[in-house]
């Protein structure tokens, strides 16, 4: 039998005042339940000490003792041992020596009580080659053997959808170029809310002659905490900013503040949504490098308006017409059906 | 015949053979020329010296120690620095008596050399660890973490400190499993390493970190234990272990930082989120860029430590990490090229291709860097290396990168990862099958070009076996590829896929043991109903139109948020089919009155789906305007259109817009038919004053009396019930289950249902059925 003991102090003494308890003592299962810690060693604080000592025993019915033994409840002379200390925790009106002497005959029973229970019990030995002593725990962990959370198991992403915004979802309408008006059709094909981001095909027909369809893929910015109304990029100043921002009715209280370092917009449960769209390549081949008579080196600024399933937009680039507009509405099906995928 | 002599040494081993000086001589003799030469080892070996010297450190005599010492130092010899060696002293069962020269009283030189020799034979992950955990070994060994206490002799200090450096060294590499794990937190070690962690001294603090750290890594129970104990002078250990995160020695700080990030993984040490941010992860940034083992296991911490996190993510991604953990792999594949070393750094470039991995798999932004960083084609050969973990860890690397449309239209495509990763679904390392059929899971999406063509390879005519194959991260990663794979495809594409795959293995993997597989195979159903008509005459071919609903049903009935969501959405697309498909959701009861209890579900994602089945099922259509028209009544008798008009100030914006929708639908049927003609046996005054709210609400009103409207209700609904030739104290089960709770709505409804025509069969019995 392990005789625990030895690494715990021989006697059986117990110093408040330092602020070490002591309980030694041998129960059924040979290992030292009343955490044999002194002075100099590790210590608990009394109230960690019956706190995870309740939350431990009833989640899982076994304890962990402060000394990182852990015990099974099974054990009478364990349960014991805790009831005596909460018992003495609570006495506070003893001085250290009385509570000493109190802990002391306490443990001298529970000493007599725990070799009662020695000599009933063999330690078993389990199947797989591993004693423990623990007979009961050792017992029910073989049943319920529990594999390691795998650390590098894929964190999921899952499909984030706002309203009309999911994958799967089609917008139809018209961009409108000087005189000219084009069909456009646009495919969201992922929404990521967490990144404030989501992604797309944009179709857009009769064009040049050369692509009488011409599909581009965009992805884009959602403004809030990620992405502010200040574009910063794509040859964007803050004039073209806001004389875009502010061809929306829905942008207007935000008009003189939209700048300000410290403005952050929440789109959650909002009733409109701004954007920015960015088209990168063309679909389906990516390759494809310049087109004559098209061009896709501008972006949107975009605002959607979720009751009523509208898309509004404008084309900047330096060198192109200016304000070419994008009307879209929200394509139902009626009735509507939802697929659904999620990257693994 | 001339002996040699080394066989003349090993010869002179054996018991009967020489005077015990001889026997030391000779030990000394090959002690001295095995040292670093790989060549005199594998001879010696051959010689049969193992045995030998397993016989003397058998050997019960305690007398002289000095013989027994020379031996389990050459042992140690043997196992240092060469796996293969360390197999041949394992065979050879030299671990037990080497676990018995770990005798507190013996000598304290024969102690540290057996300590020292076990610690060089556990670094092999080959070795057994259940000797250790056998009869009384653990328990000395956690006696010898124990330098404080007085029982030891006196003068021998040092060597005690050394072997307790060693027993820790010994415990961190014996907690592979969490059983492991537990015995050795049973054994009383965790007070003894906290000792040692304040000890002061570098060496044994270092130990005591590994030990701590292989404790609680991946195990939130014994993380929770120690990051609640407290050392001498009071202080919780993390504190404590972030101030060693700033030695002077790179050792100590890798060790401290490894129990750091196994201590923030299990979440019990929230309140130093912001220092493991601001100190963990810079210094561990900076580690990429020292040499030798610390550069070599830097990464694989830095993967652990923001494995889950976006934030430190995208932290590392700011402190440039990608174009170091880039240039890392790269120089290493240029090195191969011109030395043709193979094998060395393998440890290095798994861990920096995890760390890539890691990086990447939350935010599009990192994604874009690692793109930027040119390192793609060196993921892709890495994805072919020979070494398991390598291609595992690019594989991984893979995977993350392909959580991206815009890299599966194009970097990916480029690169060309289709031809290694459909190498690697044929990989005889489970590790690598789980990260290639991960990886598949993107590839075959319909946004990407690569689906087309692994297609064309057959890969659907491997996913039969995929799923068989025992492994349950296999078998999810099998559900979840097909799944995406036919999201948004053509009929032919899913009709040839489920004739491959075949129904009957889409029922086992519906009543899988996994939820997780569950959830992907109702997923799939989810996608092969979706679109048209055709496609869901499909499933109901397929599974049989009782069995696909039967399962519905059953699924209905979990709690789990996930599974039902994507039961009620097959309801949904189920719903968008021919008369007959509408037909057959309205004769299940169960199905109805779970849709009713989804519509007061806490999330609103649920709320949603439950709405959008009862829009689908009502949609008028000229074609069948009476069984529209029966539908809405079937529906409206439930309590459906009560329970949506209390969802009309419902504070999710888009549950409020679905209901809309659907109360159109019953108030456009209120206008055709009006309230006489609802059903035969209802209540005309109850009906009316429905439809009036309905009006009022759906036109931005807000009815005053809407929130009593639930009791209201409820009364009339049992009212109505209750037949009218019947005494009015009426037996019937539901008629008290009907008083004002959520469920009361239903629990009418399951009897009010037996007096109308659309349903046939099933008894008012229901209403007691309806709370589970």
């Amino acid at each position: 039998m392990p005789v625990f003991a030895q690494i715990c102090s021989a006697d059986p003494v117990v110093t408040f005042d330092d602020g070490g308890m002591i309980a030694v003592s041998t129960c059924n299962c040979g290992a030292d339940i009343g955490a044999a810690i002194g002075g100099d060693s590790v210590i608990e604080s009394a109230d960690d000490y019956t706190n995870s000592n309740h939350s431990t025993t009833n989640v899982s019915s076994r304890f962990i003792h402060i000394d990182g033994i852990r015990h099974s409840t099974t054990c009478a002379f364990a349960l014991s041992a805790t009831n005596s200390f909460n018992f003495n925790l609570n006495t506070l009106t003893l001085t250290p020596a009385q509570r000493s002497i109190l802990i002391l005959k306490q443990q001298q029973q529970q000493l007599i009580a725990g070799l009662a229970l020695l000599r009933k019990q063999q330690q078993p030995l389990v199947p797989g080659g591993a004693t423990t002593r623990n007979g009961a725990l050792g017992a029910t962990r073989q049943q319920v053997r529990r594999e390691k959370k795998d650390p590098f198991d894929a964190v999921r992403l899952m499909p984030s959808r706002i309203s009309h915004l999911y994958a799967g979802s089609r917008f139809q309408g018209r961009q409108k170029s000087g005189s000219n008006s084009y069909e456009v059709m646009v495919d969201i094909k992922d929404v990521n809310l967490k990144d404030s981001s989501l992604c797309g095909y944009l179709h857009i027909k009769g064009l040049t002659d050369e692509y009488p369809e011409l599909t581009t893929f965009f992805d884009a910015e959602i403004i809030g905490s990620a992405h502010s109304f200040v574009t910063k990029k794509w040859d964007a100043s803050a004039k073209t900013d806001k004389e875009h921002w502010t061809l929306f009715k829905p942008f207007e209280p935000m008009c003189d503040i939209f700048t300000n370092d410290d403005f952050k917009y929440d789109f959650q449960g909002k009733d409109v949504i701004f954007m920015r769209w960015k088209e990168h390549f063309l679909v389906p081949d990516h390759r494809v490098e310049g087109i004559t008579g098209a061009s896709f080196a501008g972006f949107y600024y975009i605002c959607y308006n979720i009751s009523k399933g509208e898309i509004e937009g404008y084309y900047y680039h330096q060198s192109s017409e200016k304000f070419q507009k994008l009307m879209l509405s929200h394509v139902q099906e009626r009735p509507t059906s939802f697929g659904s995928f999620e990257f693994r | 015949m001339t002996l040699t002599p080394h066989e003349v040494a090993v010869s002179q081993l054996a018991t009967d053979q020489a005077v015990p000086l001889d026997r030391i001589k000779s030990l000394r003799f090959i002690k001295n020329n095995i040292i670093g030469n790989k060549t005199k080892k594998d001879l010696y070996i051959q010689l049969g010296i193992v045995s030998r010297l397993q016989d003397i450190i058998s050997t019960k005599d305690d007398k002289d120690s000095q013989l027994k010492i020379q031996a389990v130092i050459v042992l140690g010899s043997f196992a240092f620095g060469n796996e293969s060696n360390i197999l041949a002293l394992t065979n050879s069962g030299v671990v037990e008596p080497l676990l018995n020269c770990l005798n507190i009283v013996g000598d304290p030189k024969l102690i540290e050399a057996a300590a020292r020799t076990l610690n060089a034979i556990y670094s092999s992950p080959k070795v057994s660890r259940q000797q250790l955990f056998m009869g009384n070994h653990l328990h000395v060994l956690v006696q010898l973490l124990d330098t404080f206490s007085n029982k030891h002799r006196p003068g021998q200090e040092i060597i005690q400190v050394h072997t307790a450096e060693l027993v820790a060294s010994i415990l961190a590499r014996c907690c592979e499993t969490l059983e492991q794990q537990m015995q050795i937190a049973d054994s009383g070690a965790i007070p003894l390493l906290m000792r040692l962690l304040a000890s002061g001294v570098s060496k044994s603090q270092e130990a005591a970190l590994g030990a701590l750290a292989a404790l609680v890594k991946d195990n939130p129970e014994l993380a929770q234990v120690i990051a609640q104990m407290r050392l001498e002078k009071g202080e919780r250990p993390a504190p404590f272990i972030l101030r060693l995160v700033r030695d002077k020695s790179p050792t100590m700080r890798l060790a401290a930082a490894t129990c750091l990030t196994y201590l923030n993984r299990a979440g019990v040490i929230p309140e130093h989120n912001s220092d493991i941010m601001l100190t963990v992860l810079p210094i561990l940034v900076k580690m990429l860029q020292l040499t030798g083992s610390v550069q070599e296991t830097a990464p694989q911490v830095l993967a652990h430590l923001i494995w889950e996190s976006e934030n430190m993510q995208k932290a590392v991604c700011d402190m440039e990490a990608i174009p170091k953990l880039a240039s890392i792999i790269s120089q290493m594949d240029e090195e191969d090229n011109v030395y043709g070393i193979v094998g060395q750094k393998d440890k290095l470039k798994e861990n920096s291709l995890l760390a890539l991995a890691a990086i990447s798999q939350l935010k599009e932004d990192c994604r874009k860097q690692v793109i930027e960083a040119k390192v793609l084609s060196h993921i892709v050969s890495a994805m072919s290396h020979p070494s398991v973990g390598v291609r595992a860890a690019a594989c991984q690397c893979t995977r993350s990168l392909s959580r991206s449309v815009k890299n599966l239209r194009t970097s990916l495509v480029d690169a060309g990862i289709e031809n290694p990763l459909f190498q690697l679904l044929s990989d005889e390392d489970l590790g690598v099958l789980r990260s290639a059929t991960a990886t598949l899971c993107n590839i075959v999406l319909d946004v990407s070009p690569m689906k087309k063509t692994i297609m064309e390879r057959g890969i659907v005519s491997k996913f039969v076996r995929m799923i068989s194959y025992g492994d349950n991260v296999v078998r999810l990663n099998t559900v979840w590829a097909i799944k995406n794979l036919v999201f948004e495809a053509e009929s032919d594409v899913k009709e040839n896929v489920m004739r491959q795959f075949g129904y009957n293995n889409l029922v086992l993997l519906l009543n899988d043991s996994e939820p997780a597989v569950q959830e992907q195979a109702l997923n799939l159903v989810r996608n092969l109903a979706h679109r048209r008509e055709h496609d869901i005459e499909q499933v109901f071919k397929g599974l049989g139109n009782g069995q696909l609903l039967s399962i519905i049903e059953e699924k209905l009935s979990w709690d789990d948020p996930k599974l039902l969501e994507h039961a009620l959405y097959v309801l949904v697309n189920i719903a968008t089919g021919s008369e007959y498909h509408k037909q057959s959701i309205l004769k299940r009861q169960g199905i109805l009155r779970s849709v009713l209890r989804s519509m007061n579900h806490e999330s609103p994602a649920i709320r949603v789906a439950s709405i959008w089945v009862i829009i689908n099922l009502t949609w008028p259509d000229d074609k069948v305007p009476d069984s529209v028209h029966e539908c809405v009544t079937l529906l409206r008798s439930m309590g459906i259109e009560d329970r949506l008009l209390a969802l009309n100030a419902d504070h999710d914006l888009d549950v409020r817009d679905r209901v809309k929708t659907a109360l159109q639908h019953f108030l456009a049927d209120q206008q055709q038919y009006g309230h006489g003609n609802n059903s035969n046996n209802n209540n005309n005054n109850g009906v009316s004053s429905t439809t009036t709210r309905a009006m009022s609400t759906t036109t931005g009103m807000m009815s005053p009396d809407l929130t009593g409207s639930g009791n209201g209700r409820h009364s009339h609904m049992s009212s109505r019930h209750h037949n009218p030739q019947q005494p009015p104290q009426s037996n019937d089960p539901s008629a008290s289950s009907s008083s004002g709770d959520a469920h009361g709505g239903s629990g009418g409804a399951g009897s009010a249902m037996d007096t109308t025509h659309i349903v046939t069969g099933r008894s008012g019995a229901g209403g007691g059925h309806d709370r589970r």
